[in-house]
């Protein structure tokens, strides 16, 4: 058992706490999910866990072994594995085998007995055949079981995992979590697992939540998810098909009040059924949205092909034969699985590569040799790894002044490219970005690309790392630039954002652009979305659900608002619906 | 340096430590022959090296173009300079027979020294290098010289050179993308444009590190400990008799040196 004993602790340049008071025993086998917005400490009581951290004041048994006590630390070690977030920056060796050997090797174990636990535990996670393989040649997913693997060779009773999907497309996603319910089935192995999906929580048998640094609520996902009004203040939301039971019940139909999984909300809405469904008033029911905007393209790829470049160690990914056609002021999101040319075809629309074959015209004109389009901006993933300036002014006006920006118009334009990220230019201009939070690093980011007054905006997965409070936060950002005309480009592997606010999806597959549409028509497509490696959003499964009980539910209901709408329409008539 | 060349010719079979050693002693020789004889037999132990590992000799090129042009450049540097009677002269350009000479042989002498070392970079996998690394630095452990921290640092640098120039590649896209790149001008605003470049990278280096020691940690690693291997390299009689060879190059390099 790990036992955390009244457990505080604060880092050294940071006055608050970033964890106060906590109590907390973890039993063997059991699978704790930990969920708190951003800053909420979550990180930082997964490295307590294995004596990476050692309390200020209170105690971590593990095992009955004390992280703080140096002669005890290693064997506590040992029965605690750790999976990071970031699946490059843990995997020390050259090969697969020799990271998995690396801990075993630091137990100064027999070399026998070394082959034998790497073999095992590489069999255990399906990686046995890329025994040899450098850490480059692997996905992900792969990355992360070879850690997952790491702890198997260890052997570990207790696996602490550190936000592990975050990086991961939504097939290598589920496949990593079917991996570790296996294990834990199998081996008995507990997990902690720390997470900002929701839906993952819910596979958990207890939820902890933290809010700056203590633990607000614990109890079974059901007991969590019951109600959930008291979340949002915790920039945490319910569970898709929960929030939908919720939403339902405080419309009068009190039955599905604390459902969680889409199968049972789908159940009880069907003991609800009239005895006969109200039809769809004509035109309504079409699924398509209200039409595509009218007017000239302002993006245009004909046949479009890239090839790697042959000098130069940048890992793009080719693109074979992509036409499409984008219109002034569209709002698209690109999906598709890691490697499938996403981050290419941004870089393409913003001119930093050259098509190698076909024809990219962006506002009427072709990419030339080191050039980027004019009126075009482009925000990379994870934008803050860019930073450099000694202050925000500096950092947002470096993009204005590389377009030619007059000196003295500078402290306007970054003034109003603050304001519109929501970010006070009086207090920020002078700080260095480096001490904001991150959440401000991403708002300073935005506003470095914002201040050049692009007319076409890209973002490479813009709310990647961000907690539920901030992608709400950017999706009504995005929203916003949209409705002032702005077209909207965005790269995201979250399919509920893109079903929620994405007016035209267009799926990459292995470089080729294998679907595209308005979500609803896209998601309906399920066996060429498992192709391309991903998967339609939960609430698409709770609409088929219906469908399969024999609910005439529309097609374009894949968002909560659209899906409750329609199902108290067939409920028995809605007059928002009907009149 | 060429990155590992996968084969199963006697010279990848060979140990890692007999290849440094090998290495080692063939730079030194390089160094302590001193006449055309000498440097002509060590070019064609070179290239019997090379034809007996089966590497192809594209493979083998991409890795020493720089150091050619490397070469040619100290050569052409060594004919025009090096003091001597001057067979041809324009303005303070001097071509001397002894400033051939000496080219000739730097030129020479550097090309040797990268193409032996890339033979051996090329016949082994990057974890048996740093581990037959360690194995010879081992002696000098009674002096204070942490061998086995060496071999880990310098594994683990090779394995996120990859990884910090694709960072790198990134980091200028992005700034591109802002606008952003290496100015024209001046060397004040050349060096200031570098500066959107560096800092990021650094930064994300730094990181790396921070995040890649608590990954070690937490695998139980602990600078000084003990650890045991699990690839282990035999050494055969093929790895004896390379070592002896070498050996015996030497000394008669060194012989002929004295007594020549």
């Amino acid at each position: 058992m790990i036992e955390i004993n009244d457990v505080s602790y604060t880092y050294e340049d940071d006055p608050q706490p970033a964890l106060s008071h906590i109590r907390l025993q973890v039993r063997p086998g059991e699978w704790l999910a930990v969920i708190g917005a951003n800053g909420s400490g979550k990180s930082t009581l997964a490295r307590m866990c294995n004596g990476l951290l050692v309390p200020d004041q209170g105690q971590v048994l593990v095992d009955g072994l004390d992280t703080a006590k140096p002669g005890e630390v290693f064997a506590a070690r040992q029965k605690v594995a750790f999976v990071f977030q970031n699946p490059d920056n843990q995997f020390v060796a050259t090969t697969v085998g020799d990271d998995v050997a690396f801990g075993p090797e630091n137990l100064g174990l027999p070399p026998e007995e070394i082959g034998k636990r790497v073999e095992d535990a590489l069999d255990a996670v399906d990686l046995r055949e890329k025994m040899d393989k450098p850490p480059h040649l692997l996905s992900g997913g792969e990355k992360q079981r070879v850690a997952i693997a790491g702890a198997l060779a260890m052997a570990s009773r207790y696996l602490v995992l550190d936000e592990p999907t975050s990086m991961l497309d939504p097939a290598l996603r589920a496949s990593l979590l079917d991996t570790l319910s296996r294990l834990r089935r199998e081996k008995g192995l507990a997990l902690i697992y720390i997470t900002n999906i929701m839906e993952e929580a819910v596979l958990a048998d207890r939820i902890l939540v933290l809010h700056e640094g203590r633990v607000v609520r614990e109890g079974t996902p059901r007991q969590i998810f019951a109600d959930g009004q008291w979340l949002r203040q915790y920039r945490l939301a319910l569970p898709p098909a929960a929030a939908f039971a919720s939403e339902l019940a405080r419309s009068g139909h009190p039955s599905l009040q604390g459902l969680l999984e889409a199968e049972e909300v789908a159940s009880a809405l069907d003991a609800l059924r009239p005895s006969v469904f109200p039809r769809h008033p004509a035109g309504t029911a079409a699924g398509e949205a209200a039409g595509t905007p009218a007017g000239d393209w302002q993006i245009m790829a004909e046949n479009v092909d890239y090839d790697y470049p042959e000098i130069g160690i940048g890992k793009t990914h080719a693109l074979r034969r992509i036409s499409f056609g984008i219109r002034a002021g569209e709002l698209a999101a690109i999906i598709g699985r890691g490697g499938s040319g996403k981050s290419t075809l941004a870089a393409l629309l913003a001119g930093l590569y050259q098509p190698s074959g076909g024809k990219l015209t962006v506002n009427g004109r072709q990419a030339e040799k080191h050039g980027v389009f004019p009126r075009v901006g482009l925000v990379f993933q994870y934008p803050e790894q860019q930073l450099f300036g000694e202050t925000v002014f500096e950092e947002v006006s470096y993009g204005a002044k590389n377009f030619g920006a007059a000196p003295e118009s500078l402290p306007g334009l970054v003034a109003r490219a603050l304001d519109t990220v929501g970010l006070d230019s009086s207090l920020l201009m002078d700080k260095s970005p480096f001490a904001l939070s991150g959440g401000q690093k991403r708002r300073v980011c935005l506003a470095a690309t914002l201040v050049t007054e692009p007319q076409i905006l890209i973002l490479d997965e813009p709310s990647a790392g961000l907690d539920e409070g901030g992608r709400q936060w950017l999706m009504q950002l995005l929203l916003q630039l949209h409705a002032q005309g702005k077209t909207v480009i965005w790269i995201s592997h979250n399919m509920d954002e893109v079903a929620e606010f994405a007016e035209r999806l267009l799926v990459l597959d292995q470089g080729r652009l294998v679907a595209d549409g308005p979500p609803a028509r896209v998601m309906a497509g399920e066996a060429a979305l498992h192709r391309a490696g991903l998967r339609p959003p939960p609430l698409y499964h709770l609409a088929q659900a219906l469908r399969d009980r024999g609910w005439p539910v529309a097609a374009d209901c894949i968002t909560l608002d659209r899906l409750k709408q329609e199902a108290l329409f067939l409920l028995g008539g809605d007059p928002a619906v009907t009149g | 340096m060429g990155q590992y060349y996968p084969g199963d010719s006697p010279v990848h079979k060979l140990n890692a430590l007999s290849k440094w050693i090998a290495a080692l002693t063939y730079m030194v020789a390089l160094f302590v022959a001193n006449n055309w004889l000498g440097w002509g037999g060590l070019a064609l132990l070179a290239a019997f090296v090379a034809w007996l590992s089966h590497i192809p000799l594209k493979a083998l090129g991409r890795g020493l173009k720089g150091i050619l042009v490397f070469a040619v450049i100290t050569m052409l540097f060594n004919f025009f300079f090096y003091p001597g009677e001057a067979l041809w002269q324009w303005r303070f350009l001097r071509l001397s027979r002894e400033g051939i000479y000496y080219g000739l042989a730097m030129g020479l002498r550097l090309f040797l020294l990268v193409a032996f070392s890339s033979l051996l970079t090329l016949t082994s996998k990057p974890v048996a290098l740093t581990d037959g690394m360690e194995k010879m630095l081992s002696p000098l452990r009674f002096i204070g010289v942490p061998a086995a921290e060496i071999a880990m640092t310098t594994s683990i640098a090779l394995r996120f050179i990859p990884t910090i120039l694709e960072e790198f590649d990134r980091i200028v896209l992005a700034q591109r993308a802002r606008g952003g790149g290496l100015a024209q001008g001046n060397l004040w605003k050349r060096l200031a444009s570098f500066v959107p470049l560096l800092v990021p990278l650094l930064i994300s280096a730094f990181r790396r590190a921070e995040d890649l020691a608590q990954a070690m940690e937490a695998k139980c690693y602990q600078s000084g400990q003990k650890r045991s291997r699990w690839r282990q390299a035999p050494w055969r009689l093929p790895d004896t008799l390379t070592v002896v060879l070498m050996l015996a190059i030497l000394a008669v390099l060194i012989g002929g040196r004295i007594w020549g």
